[in-house]
């Protein structure tokens, strides 16, 4: 039976599992504080933080963007409104602080920011970066982001003093950041473990399903984070039969095996993976490849098999992986399994080679060896919120002066996510210096086929290829090259 | 003692703040009233057409659907045009929500589904099967360059352009002379919440309709004529609004359909439109310009032309005063202003923060720019010499004007001084770094606007007027003015607004809102004041006897004497002692028709940009903005400054993201939602400031104040193209500059 917390409360939803958690909230639990704005995870108007249980007995609270949550992806959780943290003795810090600073205007967005923002406090680190970053998926149209980051950089301060506590939830909750019911969290979602592990079926959707639903069953669908499916087909999932796999603890690992590869389970999300210690060693640079990607909130929710899946020609991860030549474990109904390189996962535009029963479980990769290196680049309109115009990320072997070995992807420039089998081949081998990188683009150009749309003309995305190409090796060998003297 | 009741003018957090960070503050689509049903609209995909038939009997089969509605079963209403005309209606034919069989724009609602929950409305609209038939619609301007025509009477506050002396004369005389095309595409007002409602249907056949919207007695208005209710049985709520921005001024049609749904179903209804749907009622329109001037040997303009022309529908000629500022933000004798529409098959245009002054100001200030260095001229030195000391197009004085002050201040905070003339001057690492300068005027305008004010026996005041509180700080300014006149502190004040059963006040737009309902709130207040000062009086040996009100001053809770502020009686003792339990008064405030013969009312602002251009990718960064603003009295200081930082956002927003690109092959704009309508994060945000000048306005209104919340956004988008241009030496003439243009 799907049940979680909804605030103080523990609630157990008769509704779909493909439904939205931001309409049962307002439309079964008639709760208006949070809002509407988009109902496609652009706008952060419908944040809410969901908290889950870890391994340490703490309860992690992330931010979602709650119209793009399956409500089957809030089971054994605690989901978080702005009801669910106001308080009748007044406003809590967060509030405080926008009241202050004048960061609500039409107060539309508001509730949004306060939760990005509460959720900041409950376990973001004390300085005013990260609290920038805690905000950067809520738009606010009036618009009062300097008023907003005045008031998150006040936050900073006492968050200091939050680390210095003996007791960090205590804390929390003894300055009014949260209600007192927070410190029983993570006992009452133990409890509610208890009985959801048991209850694998609402972990894998089927039974989530009204038995004798007057709607006939449309269709199934494999769920992760649903940032993807809900914007596209919200009607469809949620009259469907749907496989939960967000969280789902087979499916949520980040570990190196014992060649020295590094395994990642298919929904593991991509604030995961930046957050992963193991993946930071190994890319120094991860936590600003992946901060491009979206937003916080969307980062908590998108998984990294729903990346590769959706099929998008410019998703992030899959560039990202294409460079790596990440390997992929499909597993079908029967349980049968098989390998398949990501780089053939792709036949055309949002084809794949893939059966629609077949689950990706697994994703294995190289890491980049210690004389390796490598690069990932994007550029997109806005610095939030949105997808590249054009993306590529390369992984280079150079000694001596000469390129080894090179894997460049590129996406935005041809109908599936590409890797650039050519211009890689074309560079192994040769000498690393100016010419080298032109003729490797002269290739590269021959090798992509972008058109033109809202994005850019197709002369702009081959310019951006063309730029995002010389950047991987000027990051890497700034001393090697200038850009004046590539182009 | 001093006062500790002057608030006007100081900066306190908004008093209606608490409501908006918990969550309690309610909008329209938020009342919790029993029993709701639930609405979903049905848009048409084709642009022009008929609806041959719409299969509905699927759709009703399934259980919890429980109606239909469209032009095939919608009861007779109101016949005559001019019931649907709205106080801020254009010319024309307004649209009739599931009037006919006719599609006239893409999106146009052609059903609504009434269903039991939301979900199974929404599912039921999505399968509802709608048969078309198609014909072939125009909604490019491009194509319409040479079929535009001067609109006739036009909306209210609309001003057919003027022109003085004879604009080919001075310009033959020009030693420099530049002419140039300058376009913005279509844009969407976009406010955060969609727009909703909830209606609520009494036992008695009464309705309460909370609905989005910018003012609440224009939509009651509306909705009585149309549905032919009386204005007892049509009250309309609106306590808070998610932004507005413009796309509130008129009735939208969620309020038709929702009416109509609750009216025919005898049930309470809820109603909220999708983004994709928040595309379909009004935008800022495409439109082409073109600005001509010259100048003479001193660099004074001799003479300027300036033309528009902008798409309207075919079924209401909207209207706005795009060229008209071109005739008075800059001195010239010889003027020629043309302004033109076009007819085509789009949804009318619908007036969009700084209606016309936004697009025509951007034209007008890429164009002075150019003419600068045309002129060899600095281009703020330039607009000196050109300072226009009174309105030329109306040949009056201004009633107050300090944009020279505004220029001095910018200038010397910015660092003009320190600006190279020549473009591609100066590189920081990779970037070229640019610095621009454009700026604008607006209307101080105000309206008639009527309030009521109650004092009880405890000394709580409460001041109610039907305004609109969409982010502006309406709350709170009546309250400081309200507390200031009657001397008590702010927390003694409650301001009530939003609600036909308030005295009425005007529409919320064209930043008028502070002067005409504050005018009014003061006056109230004077009036309650007054009331007050008699009773006060009556007190036995009162130290006030034998004063006037004119005498007398209301401070820190007590009514005083000015010329000795030891003969004063306390407020709460005086309505303690009169016995009744409170005391009432209501007044209005209009504005003063001699004045305005004799002055010409506007505000002004200068806008300082400096940008940062990577060449090698074609991004621009927005470095730093200063916005000079001179507009009066500035009632909040800390609200003020959020209604022109928004501005600068938006004017960034208008320059380098926003454009809701039509895809004509369909007559249906592509990027109908917000991943794609792009408006900036707040990491494309940085360094932005605001500051006001001192500016006495001693005839514009009892205040002394112009309105805050179109003037900020002028000069913005002109201000970061001319800034590209001095990083890049590239001249970008369209809106937005999108990468692309930059290699
Ligand atoms: C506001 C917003 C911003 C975004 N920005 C970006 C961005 O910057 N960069 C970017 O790359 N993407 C972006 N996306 C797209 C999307 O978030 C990502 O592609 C995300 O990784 C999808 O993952 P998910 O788990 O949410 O997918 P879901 O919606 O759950 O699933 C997507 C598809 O994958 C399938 N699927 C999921 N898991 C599996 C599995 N284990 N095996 C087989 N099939 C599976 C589903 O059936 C579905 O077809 C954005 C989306 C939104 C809404
Ligand atoms: S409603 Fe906009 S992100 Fe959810
Ligand atoms: S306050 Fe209006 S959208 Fe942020």
């Amino acid at each position: 039976m799907l049940q979680f917390y909804l605030n103080d409360q523990l609630v157990r939803p008769t509704l779909r599992a493909g439904s939205t958690l931001l309409d049962y909230v307002r439309y079964h639990q008639h709760l208006t504080g949070t809002k509407i704005g988009c109902r496609e995870g652009d706008c952060g108007a419908c944040t809410m933080l969901v908290g889950e249980l870890q391994p340490d007995g703490a309860v992690r609270y992330q931010s979602m963007t709650s119209c793009l949550t399956p409500l089957g992806n809030a089971h054994g959780r605690h989901i978080v409104t702005v009801e669910g943290i106001s308080q009748p003795a007044g406003l809590t810090p967060v509030q405080e602080a926008i009241v202050a600073e004048g960061g609500t205007q039409c107060g539309f967005c508001t509730p949004g920011f306060v939760m990005s923002l509460t959720g900041h406090c409950l376990g973001g680190q004390a300085t005013d970066e990260a609290g920038r970053a805690a905000i950067d998926g809520n738009i606010c149209r009036c618009t009062g982001y300097k008023s907003l980051e005045r008031a998150t950089d006040r936050l900073t301060a006492q968050l200091l003093e939050r680390d210095a506590a003996p007791e960090r939830l205590a804390w929390l909750v003894e300055q009014g950041f949260v209600p007192a019911y927070f410190q029983q969290m993570p006992a009452q979602l133990a409890e509610l473990r208890a009985e959801t592990v048991a209850d694998v079926a609402a972990r894998t959707g089927g039974q989530l399903t009204e038995p004798n639903g007057t709607e006939t069953t449309v269709a199934s669908y494999l769920l992760g984070g649903g940032t993807d499916l809900l914007v596209q087909r919200a009607d469809d999932v949620l009259a469907a039969e749907v496989q939960l796999l967000y969280g789902h603890a087979d499916r949520c690992f980040i570990r190196e095996t014992p060649d020295g590869r590094i395994s990642l389970g298919a929904a593991t999300t991509v604030e995961d993976l930046r957050g992963s210690e193991l993946m930071q060693r190994r890319f120094p640079r991860l936590r600003q490849h992946l901060k491009l990607v979206s937003s916080t909130p969307i980062r908590n929710m998108a998984t990294v098999a729903g990346n590769f899946v959706n099929a998008s020609p410019i998703g992030d991860l899959t560039i990202f992986f294409l460079a790596l030549d990440a390997e992929l474990t499909l597993q079908d109904a029967a349980g049968r399994t098989r390998q398949l390189p990501l780089r053939e996962l792709y036949r055309g535009y949002k084809q794949l080679n893939r059966q629609p029963d077949e689950q990706l479980v697994e994703i294995s990769f190289r890491p980049p060896a210690a004389h390796e290196v490598f690069n990932f680049e994007k550029v997109s309109k806005r610095t939030h919120l949105d997808i590249a115009s054009v993306n590529s990320a390369a992984r280079l072997r150079v000694a001596d002066g000469r390129i080894q070995e090179a894997h460049l992807s590129g996406g935005g420039v041809g109908p599936t996510p590409l890797y650039l089998r050519r211009t890689s081949a074309f560079l192994a081998g040769k000498d690393l210096n100016p010419d080298t990188l032109r003729a490797a683009n002269e290739v590269a150009q021959q090798e992509i086929s972008p058109i033109g749309d809202a994005r850019g003309t197709e002369a702009y995305k081959r310019l951006l290829l063309r730029q995002l190409l010389f950047a991987h090796f000027l990051e890497h060998f700034p001393a090697q090259f200038a850009l004046q003297e590539l182009v | 003692m001093s006062s500790t009741t002057n608030h006007v003018g100081k900066a306190p957090s908004r008093v209606e703040g608490p409501a908006k960070v918990t969550g309690a503050a309610k909008y329209s689509a938020e009342f919790n009233v029993p029993d709701l049903v639930y609405g979903y609209v049905v848009s048409s995909p084709i642009a022009k057409g008929k609806i041959l038939k719409i299969h509905a009997d699927k759709v009703l089969a399934i259980p919890g659907v429980l109606q239909v509605f469209s032009h095939e079963n919608v009861p007779g209403l109101a016949w005559f045009d001019k019931s649907y005309k709205d106080d801020v209606a254009p010319g024309g034919s307004p649209f009739r929500p599931l009037h006919d069989d006719e599609v006239k724009f893409s999106m146009q609602p052609v059903a609504l589904v009434v269903a039991d929950t939301f979900e199974l409305a929404r599912y039921a609209a999505s399968i509802l099967d709608i048969e078309y038939k198609e014909s072939t619609h125009e909604t490019d301007i491009e194509a319409k360059r040479d079929d535009g025509h001067e609109p006739g009477k036009g909306k209210t506050g609309y001003k057919p352009p003027v022109r003085r002396g004879n604009a080919n004369k001075g310009l033959a005389k020009a030693e420099q002379h530049i002419k140039q095309e300058y376009i913005h595409g279509a844009q969407h007002h976009n406010p955060m919440e969609l727009f909703g409602a909830t209606v609520h249907y009494h036992p008695n056949g009464k309705l309460t309709i909370y609905d989005k919207t910018q003012g609440v007695y224009n939509c009651q208005q509306y909705v009585t004529k149309v549905f032919g209710l009386s204005k007892e049985q049509a009250r309309v709520v609106n306590l808070y609004m998610g932004g507005g921005f413009g796309a509130g001024l008129r009735p939208q049609y969620e309020l038709f359909l929702s009416v109509l749904a609750a009216l025919e179903l005898k049930r309470s209804v809820r109603l909220s439109l999708t983004r994709q749907q928040m595309f379909s009622f009004g935008h800022r329109p495409h439109t082409l310009q073109t600005v001509e001037m010259g100048t003479g040997p001193d660099g004074a303009l001799l003479g300027l032309k300036h033309s528009a022309l902008h798409e309207t529908s075919r079924f209401e000629e909207y209207t706005e005063n795009v060229v008209n500022w071109s005739g008075m933000l800059y001195k010239c004798p010889d003027v020629h202003l043309n302004y033109q529409v076009a007819a085509l098959d789009v949804y009318t245009p619908l007036d969009m923060r700084a209606p016309g002054a936004a697009t025509g100001s951007f034209a007008l200030e890429v164009a002075m720019d150019e003419m600068a260095y045309a002129a060899g001229l600095d281009p703020l030195e330039f607009r000196r010499r050109n300072y226009a000391e009174e309105d030329q197009n109306e040949n009056k004085p201004f009633s107050s004007k300090k944009l020279r002050e505004a220029y001095d201040e910018g200038a010397r905070r910015f660092g003009w001084d320190k600006r190279p003339m020549a473009p591609r001057a100066t590189k920081e690492g990779n970037m070229l770094v640019g610095w621009g300068v454009a700026g604008g005027v607006w209307d101080a305008s105000m309206q008639k606007a009527a309030a009521k004010a109650t004092i009880t026996a405890d000394g709580k005041l409460t001041v109610s007027s039907a305004a609109g509180e969409n982010g502006t700080g309406t709350y709170t300014i009546m309250t400081q003015i309200a507390a200031e006149t009657l001397g008590l502190p702010m927390e003694a004040v409650t301001f009530k607004l939003g609600d036909t059963t308030l005295p009425e006040a005007p529409v919320q737009g064209g930043s008028w809102t502070a002067a005409s309902v504050g005018s009014a709130v003061k006056s109230t207040c004077e009036a309650l004041g007054e009331k007050l000062l008699k009773l006060a009086q009556k007190l036995g040996d009162s130290p006030l006897k034998g004063a006037k009100f004119e005498d007398v001053e209301f401070v820190n809770g007590q009514i005083r004497l000015r010329q000795d502020h030891d003969q004063a009686v306390v407020l709460r003792d005086v309505l303690q002692t009169s016995g009744e339990r409170e005391i009432e008064a209501d007044s209005s405030a209009m504005p003063n028709p001699l004045t305005m013969q004799k002055y010409s009312m506007h505000s002004h602002n200068v806008v300082f940009v400096e940008v940062k251009v990577d060449e090698e990718l074609g991004t621009v960064h927005v470095s730093r903005v200063l916005n000079v603003v001179a507009a009066g009295r500035i009632l909040n200081q800390k609200t003020a400054r959020s209604q022109v930082l928004g501005s600068i956002v938006w004017g960034i927003s208008m320059a380098l993201m926003e454009e809701t690109v039509m895809d004509h092959r369909f007559g249906r704009y592509m990027n109908h939602n917000y991943a794609e309508y792009h408006v900036p994060v707040n990491a494309d945000i940085r360094d932005i400031e605001v500051v006001f000048v001192e500016e006495e306005d001693p005839h514009v209104n009892p205040l002394g104040v112009k309105g805050i919340g179109e003037v900020g956004l002028l000069g913005v988008a002109a201000a970061i193209t001319n800034a590209v241009y001095h990083a890049t030496g590239k001249r970008v003439r369209q809106l937005p500059i999108y990468l692309d243009k930059l290699l």
